[in-house]
């Protein structure tokens, strides 16, 4: 396409029609991927207005009467909004904590220098090797221990080791992206290297801290094993509640897809909400601006 | 190119889903009225019933039960009716749910990590052996013969429970009883009554006419608005927690067996090969005359196959028919006939599967969970139970011609039981009452369901049931 | 230029000298990048190295889940060596499995992540923002509730069935060929987003005045991409790419819910032989010796992921 571009260069209509024909093209082309992506999504939020049958029926009932008895069923009866609200709560610290703890060591595997670097870089990947499967029953008796079973902390506590490394990861290569020299020459202008890093780096890695906090919520948000294991009533988060659905007898698709949509809009909202900090406000385009 | 206003928008957002989650009322704690005036149900109990509760309100109000339970349309009937029993007795009860395939990896974590959470369990037959040779759970002779602080009246009436229910929770080798059953199952002939008409099909009576009925429809090639009609639909996935199913129930018809009768723990499986062979055999070549994709079915996708006129026949759990005879949820729904199990080469043999109740041996509040499970699984409140979408395990309710006309496949379940229970007699028990029960289970599921989904042959199958039987045996 | 200094960025030059200036003590000089990692070292290492090592200390022993921690025996390498050499065993079709699995998935939802960040990074695109959120959604979903919902859709009488039927393909994703396929694509499905977002941050992150100078020089859009593009984003592909690996590896849920390991066992990966082994063999020496198997599986795997950061690091160094 370049070289056809070169060719064309000498006439700039012509170049200006190719620049639209390539973002149509493109567009179009992104716009088809997503929705082959997102159509088994959307046409789960169609099924979460149906009723019962019409979800199982075959060949596919596509025009079948909607219903918002699914929602009604999952606010009254399973009383999802308790449990939307402990996994508010779960994820929202899991994400800030993992941040906070995270950060300092990224920006020493980015920044410095030192002995065994590699190594202790690649311990944060080892040490969550393990099967969380195998390691649920000494959680528990840790859990019981000290008495944070069926908790919010209790749950926050077991997440945080899966998530660090992973922020530590990567905001490591979103450190590296900002330019040393914009550090050194805030330090050169007086400041601590604390400062300096607060005033002149972490502005820059908003953009690292929203990519990275988004995919450690949304983790928290769906993590199932050590939830269902670790919480019975007070703290239970939203997987875990998809069991009342699996009734006995008959699976109740209808209100579990309402679920499933109910579990998913906060997040949709938030990203909505939040995004011109993951999506447009990247470290080169702060740089540029 | 930095302000502080970025953090203050982050900040906010996050603010905002939690107080939004924050805001939607949570679950509006039970409200603890106070004296409830016993002459509020005078007219719903009697005398005695009366009494008694005011016995329980009177020394164990106040108390919580935590029950772990798996979604079930008995749990729900049960939940439905418990802040009448909070309101009788002023004891709580607190339910935790989850799914039949986890609740026992939850109970068992739970009990073995040392937190001794739950008061009641809900337990499905396949569980309950491996609980009570673990002394998970709380036997229930010295209390059903009041030998305990709670008395057990007469409205409670534990005779009234079909056997062929309460012998999976009673353990064959000592007699002692550990749960209530409060739903089952037994296994069920599903057939389109239309089609069989139509192509003048008779009901079989031997599981080989079975197999040719369902080889006569599968190669018919019935087509009916776009869809192919096959032959039967069952189910075949190495369940996860229970064994293969048809299997287990056409054993002994065919003559096998899977532990020896007497011990019920030694591997018996090549005692008699023939019929251990000819019963995988039949089900593999069933499931070639049934729909695609058989050795994955779990239940659900079984009865649906058959809800959406995919087959002419299910082999399927008599738990499932009410969801066929929906109309909502089945297009079959007019055009069904149930029937009991074929007889097979050895007879007419049934296994029945159920649900209980049981009290943890670790509880601290045993006199009230007794006392609950007797209020709530009793005779005396059995039609407000059932009102309340509850399953009929009592001989009274499925006798009751009013319920027979409601549930139109109950006569069918209560012959089936019927067999399961004269088959009991005999020891005839596919579920083996020990605490690796599970391990074996998952033997001869997991080798069934290689079988026919071709990966071994049936022979090879019979012999690695065996084999891997002896070898969870030699282990313990 | 000012970009190509900025390769450096993985930190090897100025900062000693800085820090000398500024604190001049040596021996602080020395622990701070210790002190950095100690908070997250704290919360991972503290939290994990525990139950870590318990997991290795029951791949030793002779314990029946159930039973009390007093029951259990010593049983030195009988695990192991009954995993690796028992007919019973299915390690071998197992991990055979797990490989498939996690390779397929990676390999193909790390090239889709790329084809569509690329295309996402061209000059014009209409909505990008409602795109690349629209993107986030499959990965929303709690992967249970995946599962249920591509049972829905793969029934042999489910609407992908249909659709793909309207077009004539008769595909049955419950028999033992195409179990497989059909738990990767939901992988893929689920999980290429993550690729899409954190690959397109990286690709914004390219200043343009290199792409700019690269056009001026003629390089053709391919080349571009191959010559420029993929070197600068090789940190995050990989840093990605291993994350995800070290995810599938160990991942269950998805074949939990939709096949459970069969039909047969055309689909029991060893994610699902420990839960088997734990829950249902009742074995909890086994199922810690195929975790600690698995482990170090996925030990080997990151550590060639992570060899392969540091020699793109080198290889960019020594081209300066």
């Amino acid at each position: 396409m370049g070289r056809r571009l070169q060719y064309f260069s000498s006439n700039r209509t012509l170049l200006q029609w190719h620049r639209r024909l390539d973002s149509i093209v493109a567009s179009l082309a992104v716009w088809i991927i997503l929705i082959l992506f997102l159509a088994p999504y959307l046409y789960l939020i169609v099924w979460s207005f149906k009723r019962p049958g019409d979800i199982q029926a075959y060949p596919p009932r596509f025009l079948s009467p909607l219903t918002v008895e699914n929602y009604s069923q999952i606010f009254a009866d399973v009383n999802i909004a308790f449990f939307l609200k402990n996994s508010a709560i779960v994820a929202g610290v899991t994400t800030v904590l993992s941040l906070l703890l995270a950060i300092s060591a990224a920006y020493s595997f980015a920044r410095f220098r030192f002995l065994g670097k590699d190594w202790l870089a690649y311990l944060f990947i080892a040490i969550m090797v393990a099967p969380l499967i195998s390691l649920v029953y000494p959680f528990l008796v840790v859990a019981n221990q000290i008495g944070l079973t069926d908790t919010h902390m209790g749950l926050v506590l077991f997440y945080l080791p899966w998530n660090i490394p992973f922020a530590v990861w990567m905001l490591r290569t979103f450190v590296s992206d900002v330019p040393q020299e914009l550090e050194d020459s805030a330090l050169v202008d007086g400041c601590t290297r604390m400062g300096a890093f607060a005033r002149i780096t972490a502005p820059l890695l908003i953009p690292g801290f929203f990519t990275t906090g988004v995919f450690i919520f949304i983790g928290a948000w769906n993590e199932f094993v050590i939830a269902f294991f670790l919480t019975s009533t007070k703290a239970r988060t939203l997987p875990t509640t998809i069991d009342f659905f699996l009734t006995y007898g008959s699976f109740q698709f209808a209100p579990m897809f309402a679920a499933g949509v109910v579990s998913t809009l906060p997040i949709v909202a938030c990203g909505l909400l939040v995004r011109r900090y993951y999506l447009t406000g990247t470290t080169a385009g702060a740089l540029k601006g | 190119m930095f302000t502080d206003r970025r953090w203050i928008v982050a900040c906010l957002s996050l603010a905002l889903i939690l107080v939004v989650a924050g805001c939607v009322p949570a679950a509006a704690p039970a409200l603890q009225e106070e004296a409830p005036a016993t002459e509020k149900f005078a007219g719903k109990y009697s005398e005695e019933q009366l009494a008694w509760i005011d016995e329980i309100r009177a020394a164990y109000s106040g108390a919580t039960l935590n029950m772990l339970g798996f979604a079930h349309p008995t749990l729900n009937a049960m939940k439905a009716i418990t802040p009448e029993w909070e309101e009788l007795t002023g004891i709580t009860v607190v339910y935790d749910e989850t799914d039949l395939a986890k609740v026992r990896d939850k109970f068992v974590l739970n009990i073995t990590s040392g937190a001794n959470t739950y008061d009641l369990v809900m337990t499905a037959e396949v569980q309950a052996p491996e609980y009570w040779n673990l002394d998970y759970l709380e036997p229930l002779d010295p209390w059903l013969e009041n030998e305990m602080g709670v008395t057990t009246e007469s409205w409670f009436d534990w005779e009234d429970i079909h056997p062929g229910y309460t012998m999976m929770f009673t353990s064959v080798n000592e007699g002692t009883r550990y749960a209530v059953p409060i739903s089952g199952e037994v296994a069920l002939l599903f057939y389109r009554a239309d089609l069989f008409e139509e192509h003048s099909m008779e009901i079989p009576e031997t599981y080989d006419e079975l197999l040719d009925v369902a080889k006569f429809f599968n190669e018919r090639e019935i087509v009916e608005d776009g869809r192919t009609v096959y032959g039967i639909s069952f189910r075949g996935r190495p369940a996860l927690g229970g064994g293969n199913w048809v299997w287990s129930i056409i054993i002994f018809p065919f003559g096998g067996q899977i532990v020896d009768l007497e011990d019920q723990v030694t591997p018996a499986v090549l005692e008699k090969k023939d019929a251990a062979v000819a019963s995988i055999e039949w089900e593999t070549k069933l499931a070639k005359h049934g729909v695609p994709g058989i050795a994955s079915f779990d239940p659900f996708d079984a009865i649906n196959q058959y809800k959406q006129g995919f087959a002419a026949m299910s082999i399927e759990a008599s738990v499932l028919a009410p969801g066929v005879l929906n109309p909502d949820e089945s297009i079959v729904s007019d055009l069904t006939g149930f029937a009991p199990l074929p007889a097979g080469p050895a007879g007419s043999f049934n296994q029945t599967f159920s649900h209980g109740v049981a009290i943890t041996s670790s509880s601290e509040n045993k006199e009230a969970a007794y006392a609950f499970i007797q209020w709530m699984l009793g005779r005396g409140n059995q039609a407000l139970l059932l009102d309340n979408g509850g399953a009929p395990v009592r001989r009274s309710a499925m006798e009751d011609p009013a319920n027979q006309e409601r549930w139109p496949y109950i006569e069918a379940t209560l012959q089936g039981l019927d067999q399961a229970a004269a088959a009991y007699e005999n020891r005839f028990f596919a579920t083996p009452q020990v605490e690796f029960v599970l391990e074996y289970l998952n033997v001869w599921s997991v080798n069934v369901s290689r079988a026919i989904a071709g990966e071994i042959t049936a022979e090879q199958a019979a012999e690695n049931i065996q084999s891997e039987m002896e070898e969870i045996l030699a282990q313990k | 230029m000012e970009s190509r200094k900025r390769k450096d960025g993985n930190g090897l030059n100025t900062a000693d000298v800085i820090v000398k200036q500024r604190v001049g003590g040596r021996s602080f000089r020395q622990i701070l990048p210790y002190v950095c990692l100690l908070p997250a070292f704290l919360f991972t290492v503290g939290v994990l190295l525990y139950p870590t090592l318990k997991m290795f200390h029951f791949s030793f022993l002779n314990w029946s889940f159930g039973r009390g921690y007093e029951t259990a025996e010593w049983n030195g390498l009988q695990n192991y060596t009954w995993l690796f050499a028992s007919p019973s065993s299915t390690l071998f079709h197992s991990l055979r499995l797990t490989l498939l699995y996690s390779g397929v998935s990676v390999v193909a939802e790390l090239g889709i992540g790329l084809a569509v960040a690329t295309l996402l990074n061209r000059e014009r695109i209409f909505g990008r923002v409602i795109v690349l959120t629209g993107f986030m959604i499959p990965t929303l979903l709690m992967p249970v509730m995946v599962g249920m919902m591509w049972r829905m859709y793969m029934y042999p009488n489910g609407m992908l069935s249909y659709f793909l039927g309207l077009v004539g393909l008769k595909i049955n994703w419950y028999t033992a060929e195409w179990a497989m396929p059909a738990v990767i694509m939901i992988e893929i499905w689920q999980f290429t987003p993550f690729f899409i977002i954190s690959l397109f941050a990286g690709l914004r992150a390219i200043p343009d005045e290199i792409l700019d100078a690269a056009a001026v020089d003629g390089a053709s859009g391919w080349n571009r991409f191959w010559h420029i593009s993929v070197p600068y984003l090789r940190p995050i592909i990989v840093v990605t790419a291993m994350i995800r690996m070290l995810w599938l590896l160990k991942s269950f849920d998805i074949v939990y819910t939709m096949f459970t390991g069969g039909p047969g066992s055309a689909t029991e990966i060893l994610g699902l032989s420990i839960y088997r082994a734990l829950f249902l063999a009742r074995d909890i020496g086994r199922s810690a010796a195929l975790s600690v198997i698995l482990a170090v599986l996925t030990l080997i795997v990151t550590y060639i992921f992570v060899r392969f950061i540091y020699r793109s690091r080198e290889a960019m160094e020594r081209s300066l």
